[in-house]
């Protein structure tokens, strides 16, 4: 599976490359553009990323979370390119038998990807100008 | 030992490119090439530490680089 696309990540699509009749939990978590960071009216944001390596993070992170939660199925998509307001840039689908592995890994999956795969952004604001933004720190 | 810098971001912008080669003197670690290259470019509009990727896996400041590595400098990311 590619996780890195060009395309609008499609939540359904997700869904039902994880769902199957022997899941009891399907969780979603989408990541949006949205439309104020501090402060500052946001037009767009320019997602680009080392491809290659951030491909191999992104599979590293899923296999760790099926290793951590066995019987988990896992769907991770993060979009590169231009983004308006409101689209989404990151989309994870977990499904399991049950629904706490699908909870936990999801907020593993979003963290890990904001701490270890290399993918930036650059913010457009209403008033033409732009800027790299820097993550926030994952919060205890 | 000749190896290939990658940039990213503010600092391939800062400098102007995205790729380009460099020559070595053996030994050299990650950590030194990173901050040489760094001194030369600048880190205006970087907030945080700058990792090294040897050939897509990141690596300890003191990983000895080899001939052909590519070598790529991380500036803080922001996916998601």
């Amino acid at each position: 599976m590619t996780h890195l696309v060009r395309r609008p990540i499609s939540a359904d699509a997700l869904l039902s490359a994880v769902a199957d009749d022997a899941q009891g939990a399907l969780t979603l978590f989408l990541g949006t553009v949205r439309e104020f960071n501090d402060g500052r009216q946001v037009s767009g944001i320019d997602y680009s990323a080392y491809e290659p390596m951030a491909e191999r993070e992104l599979q590293r992170i899923v296999e760790s979370a099926r290793q951590r939660h066995p019987g988990l199925r896992v769907a991770v998509e993060h979009r590169l390119g231009t983004l308006r307001v409101g689209e989404t840039s990151v989309g994870i689908a977990t499904a399991h038998a049950h629904r706490a592995p699908t909870l936990d890994a999801v907020r593993e999956i979003i963290d890990a990807i904001k701490l270890d795969v290399p993918i930036w952004k650059r913010e457009h604001y209403v008033d033409g100008s732009r800027e790299w933004v820097a993550a926030v720190p994952v919060p205890p | 030992m000749t190896v290939a810098v990658l940039l990213f971001a503010s600092l391939a912008e800062s400098a102007e490119r995205e790729r380009f080669l460099v020559e070595l003197e053996a030994p050299t670690t990650a950590g030194e090439l990173r901050d040489r290259v760094l001194s030369e470019v600048g880190t205006r509009g970087i907030r945080g530490a700058v990792r090294v990727a040897v050939n897509e896996s990141f690596v300890d400041d003191s990983f000895v680089l080899s001939e052909g590595d590519e070598v790529a400098l991380i500036p803080p990311v922001a996916g998601g």
